[in-house]
């Protein structure tokens, strides 16, 4: 028997038999409040498939231009840094904050806590992790960030010759397996694990 | 029908880990994030953060969003002009998406953001149902705003070659950026558990 309740219409649940691997949604509103998640073997392979694909990601030329006979190509480390010279730094932090560093801050956590997991501590041991990565997803948007690179092609399409570098592909893997990551991780199942262990 | 919620039950839900407990307790014992019953101030706050919002996409969608100097031209367009330019280029598909992504869904959901704190203020119950299912799509939905901010963004930077081609950002970027973000955090601060307790406390 698990007593819960709401969180988005506070009425109390009571669930006769929990199991992991099913959805439950509340009576009243219908909101989904418990979602299964997959794995954390799984989740832990995707996490690092994901750091694997950033590391050429960020070091590589994702993109050159072509205007009359100049060429010039940008990584993903000039294209994040590069307002800093330009005066809109707010901009500038938030774009980079949402679309790369939050992604990368939140595989980072994810690795640490499954691996805690993995080596026998209670979800007690990491709750900090939980919190933060809890307060952080809300700020991650590496889907909108891919799309917006797509976008910005078709728009300089018309401006000058563009030529799509290794490095793009790899920024498009990492944004693509973080997205599988953290769609496939469920804090609440670091709390499950160590409940019906018990 | 009458439902036990978690006022009513002496209880409070932690909103990160989901865990019900007496809601004595000043933290969640079980993950020790502080706990409240309902977001604290979630009204007032909603009030001020949807206000500034709305107030910032006014010179968002007057100002220019970005300057192309092509040659010499600078070109400023604002955010619908951005959309009308590919329309008239035959691309609707990428048109359509700047135009949902930048104009339909900062305003859908800052029209929704009011409909939901009027309910709470004037205690429509009856729709209550309806505001939670839209605060759901706003709640999906809401970082696809930020879409052109990141455009600009990646623009800004790829394109610098000199006099001969160049873009910089308008002033319309700080704006637009700023009424995404207070519109994320109002959805954030409110608590859609208020438009049901009014439900509750009337069924009794």
């Amino acid at each position: 028997m698990k007593e819960t309740a709401c969180q988005e219409c506070g009425i109390i649940i009571e669930i006769g038999s929990f199991s992991p691997s099913q959805q439950y949604a509340c009576p009243r509103c219908k909101s989904v409040f418990y979602r299964p998640g997959e794995s954390l073997d799984l989740v832990l392979v995707m996490a690092v498939t994901s750091f694997l694909f950033f590391i050429p990601a960020i070091f590589l030329p994702i993109l050159s231009l072509e205007i009359l006979d100049k060429t010039q190509s940008v990584t993903l480390m000039e294209a994040v840094l590069f307002f800093f010279y330009d005066g809109y730094a707010i901009i500038a932090i938030i774009a980079a904050a949402s679309g790369v560093l939050i992604p990368l801050v939140l595989l980072g956590l994810i690795c640490m806590m499954v691996l805690a997991i993995k080596m026998g501590h209670t979800a007690t041991k990491v709750r900090g992790l939980i919190r933060l990565y809890e307060h952080l997803t809300h700020w991650a948007m590496g889907e909108v960030y891919l799309i917006s690179i797509f976008v910005a092609m078709v728009k300089l399409n018309g401006m000058a010759v563009l030529v799509i570098n290794f490095g793009l592909f790899s920024f498009f893997f990492f944004l693509i397996s973080f997205y599988i990551s953290i769609t496939w991780f469920n804090t609440q199942d670091l709390w499950n694990q160590h409940e019906l262990e018990n | 029908m009458n439902w036990k919620t978690d006022l009513s039950e002496g209880k409070s839900l932690c909103h990160i880990c989901n865990y019900l407990q007496d809601k004595e307790n000043k933290r969640c014992l079980r993950c020790a994030e502080p706990l409240h019953q309902r977001r604290p101030q979630s009204l007032a706050q909603t009030w001020g953060y949807v206000l500034a919002a709305t107030l910032f996409l006014i010179p968002a969608n007057i100002l220019p969003m970005m300057v192309v100097t092509a040659l010499g031209n600078d070109d400023r367009s604002t955010i619908m002009e951005g959309v009308i330019y590919f329309l008239k280029h035959q691309e609707y598909g990428i048109g359509g998406i700047i135009f949902i992504a930048s104009v339909a869904v900062p305003i859908f959901k800052i029209v929704v953001i009011y409909f939901v704190l009027l309910i709470v203020s004037f205690k429509q119950s009856t729709k209550s149902k309806l505001g939670l299912k839209l605060f759901h799509i706003i709640h999906i939905i809401g970082k696809w705003s930020m879409l052109d901010i990141f455009v600009v963004a990646l623009m800004v930077s790829m394109v610098q070659f000199g006099n001969l081609a160049s873009i910089q950002t308008g002033s319309a970027a700080i704006a637009f950026c700023a009424a995404v973000v207070l519109t994320i955090i109002a959805t954030l601060k409110f608590d859609p558990r208020l438009m049901f307790d009014i439900n509750t406390q009337e069924d009794k």
